[in-house]
């Protein structure tokens, strides 16, 4: 394929979102005060037609918080959403879900147990009405077919089939009305290691087949190079890079970034357990640090790092960088890469 | 439970295969007649339902008639007693084993319709509760909290002392106040059940929440629910015994196994048969409810034992 045949799959935006925050009151008792939490804090992301945008950072950085958002299910605290151009606060939750579809994580919990696989396939057809039973049942072999799913299991439980068996249903089901964009949140964190590939090799073949859109959520760095596009980094809320996938993983700019390329596991043995130099402690989201979320962690903190809020500088058309490192205000004398101290 | 519940993903192919030589049908009978618990608890249960329909016919005297002649006739085991009457008269000389078997229908329609006026509500307000949680998880809660404050027999002793006491006005008063447990259950199962990842996909798939409720949450803690509806039906059952049996349950002359109980402790003495087979028959009857539920829940939800 030549880069003028890539070009057109990558158009219009499809979901803006501007300022998405979402905050969640915890910890209500009858002695405690309700304390917020920031899940999301303050996201700007444009996802575009036939990109694949890889999410990626630690566990509780608000990945699934977001995905959650942009199904439609959790509406922003404050923000707006913009799904082609309209408000998604305007739109039928249902016209949503014809556009946005999920991937979960673990295939085991995304199933209902007690439906048959053709059932739970055509599920999203029959809440829309779409066709008649014998015809949606069709569509339901059509797509268990184009998954790579027998037919023969379309009157089986999900319980008679295996982890990855059970994902190829998952995606199946997202697939059925034909959406836009699918979410998948870890789609293969949950299956065997020679299931991940297989799993992922087919949403890379629907994705060329459907034209599909995906918002790939991952904390593995290794599964988001091989099939996002584009790739946000997320610590605490917020996002603190965002690059082309092959500009991100050659030239990270961010700390953090930095950090978590470092702590991709080799398979060599005698290399041990590499060092991010990020210490252990993941900051309470309740009582995040001040200034920027980061500085307790970081390597290069300086100056304004514990006082001032970084700003999102855009660098690259399609990027985006959070740290005072890069920010020309605060770091004149030191060009990136140097480290004040 | 996660242990045995799947499969391992390298061995599917050749247990799916396997498990699928097996018919539905064979592999349900296999989970049925596997369990000796469930068998003896549904037979039981079933002949005891069966007696208590064919009641009419297979009942050799009128349950009501009275032979003050033939009064306190022992059962048929005993010197004095005859084959005219097999279990004995009571102290107005009705036919005991008459009386046992239309009594048998009083004790199944309580069971029964209590479980189903309880189960409505209690299962409504679990539903409700662990869907939405919430506010609507506080106001079920402190409803749950407060029904649970009143002692049953002592409210429904005092409802049936003050409006009469008859069949329908037992049925009702217990009905609603034997949904607690339905609604402490449900509100649980439902809370698992709606953090689960099948009902957020329906939700992404747009469908209503009654819609989620009823066709997503609802099928999958039925299981639960059988379990709770015949431990109700059950202690319903016993309830409207102690109810008869002071007093304020179902009136005479019908016959209700917890009245005949009532009606005998004066002779308990003398004629020991009199107390000894309708308490019987009540243990063995909620035995055979409680039994029948278990096994039943087994056999419903095979995935997650194995």
């Amino acid at each position: 394929m030549t880069a003028l045949a890539e070009t057109p799959l990558i158009e219009a935006p499809l979901i803006e979102a501007k300022g998405v925050t979402r905050s969640f009151k915890v910890g209500a008792g009858l002695f405690n005060r309700k304390r917020t939490l920031h899940a999301v804090n303050g996201i700007d992301l444009t996802i575009r037609k036939g990109e694949v945008l890889g999410i990626v950072g630690e566990s509780g950085c608000g990945k699934s918080t977001l995905a959650r958002i942009l199904l439609g299910l959790l509406p922003p605290s404050t923000g707006t959403i913009s799904f082609q151009g309209r408000e998604l606060s305007t739109l039928d939750r249902r016209a949503v879900a014809r556009q946005v579809q999920p991937v979960f994580q673990d295939p085991y919990s995304s199933l209902n147990p007690r439906r048959r696989i053709a059932s739970i396939v055509s599920f999203p057809l029959d809440v829309h009405g779409i066709g008649t039973a014998a015809e949606r049942r069709r569509r339901a072999l059509e797509m268990m077919d184009l998954v790579g799913l027998p037919a023969r299991f379309a009157d089986r439980y999900p319980s008679e089939l295996s982890g990855g068996q059970r994902q190829r249903v998952a995606i199946a089901r997202a697939l059925v009305m034909k959406p836009e964009i699918v979410v998948c949140d870890e789609p293969t964190s949950a299956l065997d290691v020679s299931v991940q590939s297989q799993i992922l090799n087919l949403l890379l073949d629907l994705r060329r087949e459907l034209n599909l859109t995906y918002v790939f959520i991952s904390h593995n760095l290794a599964v988001v190079e091989h099939i996002a596009t584009r790739v946000a980094v997320m610590y605490l809320g917020r996002v603190v890079e965002l690059a082309e996938t092959a500009e991100l993983f050659a030239n990270p700019r961010h700390p953090y970034t930095t950090a978590l390329l470092a702590s991709i596991l080799t398979p060599e043995p005698g290399l041990g357990i590499p060092e991010t130099g990020l210490g252990l402690a993941f900051p309470d989201p309740l009582n995040p640090p001040s200034g920027c979320v980061f500085h307790p962690r970081c390597p290069n903190a300086f100056g304004p790092c514990a006082t001032v809020v970084p700003r999102a500088l855009g660098q690259h058309p399609a990027g985006l960088v959070a740290c005072h490192l890069h920010d020309p205000d605060y770091n004149t004398a030191n060009n990136q890469g140097n480290r004040p101290s | 439970m996660t242990g045995t519940a799947f499969p391992p993903a390298t061995s599917a192919p050749s247990s799916a295969a396997a498990v699928a030589e097996l018919s539905a049908g064979a592999r349900l009978r296999r989970r049925m007649f596997g369990q000796k618990s469930f068998v003896f608890g549904v037979g039981l249960l079933l002949v005891i339902v069966a007696v208590a329909l064919l009641a009419p016919v297979l009942a050799p005297h009128d349950p009501y008639a009275q032979n003050l002649s033939q009064r306190m006739v022992p059962p048929f085991w005993y010197a004095k007693g005859g084959w005219e009457h097999l279990l004995g008269t009571d102290n107005l000389g009705r036919d005991y084993l008459s009386r046992l078997l239309y009594g048998a229908r009083i004790s199944l329609l309580i069971g029964l319709s209590v479980m189903v006026i309880s189960g409505l509500i209690g299962t409504t307000l679990g539903l409700l509760a662990g869907y939405f949680g919430g506010k609507a998880d506080l106001i079920v809660t402190f409803l749950i909290t407060t029904r649970l404050a009143m002692p049953v027999i002592l409210v429904a002793l005092a409802v049936v002392a003050m409006v009469g006491g008859s069949l329908p006005v037992v049925i009702l008063v217990l009905g609603l106040l034997k949904w607690d447990r339905f609604a402490v259950v449900m509100r649980s199962a439902t809370q698992q059940a709606r953090a689960l990842d099948y009902v957020t996909a329906a939700e992404a798939a747009g469908a209503s929440t009654p819609r989620i409720i009823l066709g997503e949450i609802l099928p999958n803690v039925f299981p639960q629910l059988i379990v709770v509806a015949t431990l109700e039906a059950a202690s319903a059952i016993l309830l409207e015994a102690a109810l008869s049996f002071l007093g304020l349950g179902v009136q005479p002359p019908l016959p209700s196994w917890g009245l005949m109980i009532s009606e005998a402790k004066t002779y308990m003495f003398f004629s020991f048969w009199l107390i000894a087979i309708p308490g019987t028959l009540l243990a063995l009857l909620v035995l055979s409810i409680n039994l029948a539920g278990d096994g039943l829940r087994d056999v419903v939800a095979p995935e997650g034992r194995g």
